[in-house]
């Protein structure tokens, strides 16, 4: 049995995190008085409050230099305990004023059983994907062992924004080791779009007799059980994007009396989180405009502080290191620092260009990509599309209307994230929305919950008996995830053989060469980007500004000096096909791999990948 | 004829057209009527349609294939090619070498070609896999994108090949051929070949000697390889290092270092019933290919090696043939934990 692939192991990593919300509840509603945050922000709910607080006191602990793990676990600790009791006895007063009927029941084991198919399958340490192996579980883990917030000088991407970072900061630090950490984190991003729809649905006053069904066909969405189970920025800009929308909404309703803050605060965090929340502020706009232009001066003022201001904070810091606010994605190039500019390579951007001949084989026609981009929505468009046809029929323009901005959306991420095979996966952030103003809309409908009902059924079946939109990740994938989790190894008799947790080739290499060679020592890998479980440096060449000069035509010299500068002892990339495309006729370090030679091979890790020596 | 005719037609549908333009072109082949009448109706439709209506003419046999070196500082010496299920290695014969920068055309068969290999005068090779040339022209530009890196290596000595796979758990620095006309010197180049990478010697001898050099110095035993079939790959085992094997006592283990670069100072040996056996082997620790044999183990679950660098090492595998445990680099832990100092 695999130590981190047990019913055991599962069960641990739902109580850390659920550790870490409780404390975050705790804190958020003691705090909540004491800092009047309904005066100001009264749909900022408790949790998020406490989250917040968290993040926040991370920069203290981190310029006091004892950010370290122990000190997080007595921090989180504390307030748990009156946490735990405030959600005893709001989970008493709710259970025993609930009205319990069979389809009460069944909805609840429905949802019960789609929260276990999801929550089993973050619990696995998903040791294929890139992003968190590269920049987003990497952070959190060096600050921890460091006891600070720094920059990590070997990747580009310590920059704006930061919010994910620092919240992630806590789950990782009540984690028992730096596979379970992976694991905490992707359950924490879990919990996470479990909140988003919760609460979304709670600002926007949806009935509740729909909200269990409703949850379930948000978390049935096949995009949202791959990608919330990945320990990046994703989930929380979706929870931020969710709450933003949604109290934009709320605040224009009537019977809303507080300040109207809350969404513009929700949607500045959001952008602190993931710069493709940028996306959803052309809704959030559209949305925002008109109450805006009602505001006193006073009122724009303070909305627009603090939309700007945690962003901003995030900016100035990047700004200061490498002259541009934005860094590295879109840069300000008229103030970038020359030291930090990134000039992608030709074969890179062939690579990166989805559009671009490389992927000719993915050149659909134009109703196949649209149709690419609202199926990976699957069942949350359904609602939204029942929505729109009730209130069609009832003549309910307002509704029909309060729809229309995400027709904006649709046409601008068409656009940007274009071609959706590809870029679809980065409009999830409106997916739990989506559903929700389907659910709104629907439910001045005689007979909304049947139709809900329908709804969740229809979403059970499309990702139960489909490969939706190229996502192969039907049930028989999920049950297949949860019974291995159940029974504490993969399932080789299924027909999905290869397991997220498998590391890939280059992850291997990391692995090994954390145990194998001795500390300090500095990696160059030409195009693969992991580094999380090595605890030396790892520099991708193609991401680091000092080694850009490799990729293009120069001599063995020049090469040879990039490398001395940044005191590489060891180089990587595979065996067989060093580089992508034809990029190895640039590289003329490839021209001496060989024993006592510059590159000097000591282990090929299985899938070919290969660790060499540097000789200099 | 006859056997020619249902060679053809078990072939895929592209190479029929091949086949057949060959065969019609040079061979002014008409398929006489009793010949034709054993072949399925299908086929024969088919076959009638072709006759009728011969469009392999317009086929050509050959293509002119233009090669330019676009290698720095390397001219192209040799130029060898491996027709598509053909074990026969071809060489195009080189007047003079190319010299980088330049372009020769050749005139070569228009098949599907399963490799071309390029030799350079520094000794390096270059190579094209899973080629098809152009109907009636083409242009290959050879460059350090097209080096063996690895995975595998070809050694062109001839025209049929033996496969030698390195089946050991260190890189091997070079293959001498055993016998009179072959150099002392091996036949590899500085690149090694690592675990389970292959090397496609190229000979006409329907059996060779080889010895293999480790990255230690250390000599196998000679290893005899008659020629089989033409997929079979011969591997040269960790067993060729360990010189006579002795015949182990019942309930005896014997644990070997197969890791280069390092010694073992102790060793755990876990058994399924009993307590640990515990090995301090720090006055004199193994190095590669130096084993120490343990009396009485009994029924071992796996053991732990630590070497001197404090690395420690599981080997769960009994490998039958060496009739040892061979602890090497990939059976080293893994760690992850977090660092020291970090809590």
């Amino acid at each position: 049995m695999e130590q981190w692939l047990s019913p055991l192991v599962f069960t641990q990593t739902l109580v850390r995190v659920a550790v870490v919300w409780i404390a975050f509840y705790g804190s958020g509603r003691l705090l909540r008085k004491i800092l009047r945050i309904d005066s100001i922000f009264p749909l900022l709910p408790n949790e998020l409050v406490g989250l917040l607080t968290f993040a926040a006191l991370t920069i203290p602990l981190s310029l006091a230099g004892i950010m370290t793990r122990s000190i997080c676990q007595i921090l989180l600790f504390l307030p748990a305990i009156p946490g735990s009791l405030f959600i005893y006895s709001s989970v008493r007063k709710r259970l025993l004023s609930a009205k319990l009927s069979l389809i009460s029941i069944l909805s609840v084991l429905f949802l019960v059983f789609v929260l276990f198919l999801n929550f089993t399958h973050a619990s696995m340490p998903n040791l294929a994907f890139d992003d968190p192996l590269v920049t987003y579980a990497v952070q959190p883990d060096r600050w921890l062992n460091a006891g600070k917030i720094f920059w990590l000088d070997e990747t580009v991407f310590s920059g704006f924004p930061m919010l994910y970072e620092m919240t992630a900061v806590w789950p990782a630090s009540i984690s028992s080791n730096r596979m379970n950490q992976l694991s905490v984190l992707q359950v924490f991003q879990m919990s996470m779009l479990v909140l988003a729809v919760f609460r979304g649905l709670s600002i926007m006053k949806v009935k509740r007799e729909i909200r269990l069904p409703l949850s379930t066909v948000v978390l049935l969405t096949t995009a949202l059980y791959l990608w919330c189970a990945i320990a990046k920025t994703d989930t929380l800009a979706i929870l931020l994007c969710t709450l933003a929308l949604a109290s934009a909404i709320r605040q224009k309703d009537e019977s809303f009396t507080g300040k109207p803050f809350s969404s513009w605060f929700f949607m500045g965090l959001a952008l602190a989180t993931k710069q493709s929340a940028l996306v959803v502020f052309i809704p959030f706009s559209i949305y925002s405009l008109l109450p805006f232009i009602k505001y006193s001066f006073k009122q724009k003022a303070i909305a627009l502080a603090v939309l700007l201001l945690i962003p901003g904070v995030f900016g100035v810091r990047t700004m200061l290191k490498t002259g541009s606010p934005t860094y590295p994605f879109y840069p300000v190039t008229y103030t970038l620092n020359s030291d930090w500019e990134l000039s992608s390579t030709e074969e890179r951007l062939t690579v990166q260009s989805r559009d671009s001949s490389f992927y000719n084989q993915m050149d659909f026609p134009l109703y196949k990509h649209i149709g690419i981009y609202f199926a990976f929505m699957e069942g949350n468009i359904l609602l939204l599309l029942l929505g729109l046809a009730v209130s069609a029929a009832k003549k309910n323009w307002k509704g029909i209307l309060i729809s229309l901005p995400l027709i904006a959306y649709f046409a601008v991420s068409l656009k940007l994230f274009w071609p959706p095979w590809w870029g679809a996966k980065y409009t999830i952030l409106i997916y739990p929305f989506i559903a929700i103003l389907g659910a709104k809309l629907l439910q001045d409908f005689r007979y909304h919950r049947i139709a809900t009902y329908i709804v969740m059924i229809l979403a059970f079946i499309v990702p139960g008996f489909f490969a939706v939109a190229g996502n192969a990740m039907p049930f028989s994938y999920r049950i297949t995830v949860a019974g291995s989790v159940l029974h504490g190894e993969w399932d080789t008799n299924s027909n999905y053989q290869r397991l997220i947790n498998t590391p890939t080739a280059e992850g291997a290499s990391n692995m090994w060469a954390n145990a194998a060679l001795p500390p300090g020592t500095v990696i160059f890998s030409l195009n693969e980007e992991k580094r999380y479980f090595f605890d030396g440096t790892i520099i991708v060449g193609e991401r680091h500004p000092l080694t850009q000069s490799i990729y293009q035509h120069n001599t063995l010299e020049e090469e040879l000096e990039a490398l001395d500068l940044l005191g590489v002892d060891y180089v990587t990339f595979y065996r067989e096909d060093p580089a992508i495309l034809q990029q190895e006729n640039k590289l003329a370090i490839l021209d001496h791999i060989g024993i006592g030679d510059i590159l000097e091979p000591v282990i090929i890790i299985k899938g070919g990948y290969l660790l060499c020596r540097y000789n200099r | 004829m006859y056997w020619k005719m249902t060679c053809i037609l078990e072939q895929e549908p592209a190479e029929i057209l091949v086949e057949l333009s060959f065969l019609m072109k040079n061979h002014c082949f008409i398929p006489p009527i009793y010949n034709m009448l054993l072949i399925k109706g299908d086929d024969l439709i088919v076959l009638l349609i072709f006759v009728a209506f011969n469009p392999f003419v317009m086929l050509q046999d050959s293509v002119d294939i233009t090669i330019c070196n676009g290698i720095e500082l390397q001219s192209i010496h040799s130029i060898n090619y491996l027709v598509n299920q053909s074990w026969v290695m071809e060489s195009i014969d080189l007047e003079q070498s190319i010299p980088p920068g330049e372009s020769v055309t050749f005139r070569m068969p228009a098949r599907f070609l399963d490799r071309m290999i390029f030799e350079t005068d520094s000794g390096s090779n270059f190579r094209m896999i899973s080629f098809m040339p152009g109907l009636s022209s083409d242009t290959l530009l050879v460059t350090r994108a097209h080096k063996e890196f690895g995975g595998f290596f070809d050694v062109i000595m001839g025209t049929r090949p033996y496969a030698i796979r390195n089946a050991t758990t260190v890189p091997i620095t070079n293959i001498i051929l055993r016998g009179e006309g072959f150099p002392d010197t091996g036949i590899m180049n500085s690149n090694p070949l690592l675990t389970d990478e292959i090397l496609f010697l190229w000979s006409d001898q329907d059996s060779i000697t080889i010895t293999a050099l480790d990255i230690h110095g250390n000599l196998s035993d000679s290893i005899h390889i008659v020629r089989q079939g033409p997929d079979s790959i011969f591997s040269i085992q960790s067993e060729s290092f360990l010189g006579d094997i002795p015949q182990m006592a019942r309930g005896s283990i014997r644990i070997v270092n197969g890791i280069n670069g390092t010694e073992i100072k102790e060793i755990e040996i876990y058994t399924v019933l009993g307590d640990p056996i515990f090995l301090d082997l720090s006055a004199s620790p193994l190095d590669l290919w130096q084993s120490v044999t343990v009396p009485n183990a009994g029924n071992v679950e796996f053991i732990v090696c630590i070497d001197t660098c404090d690395r420690t090492y599981s080997a769960y595998q009994f490998s039958s043939e060496a009739e040892s445990y061979i602890v090497d680099w990939w059976s080293l832990d893994l760690n992850f934990n977090f660092p020291e100092g970090s809590h």
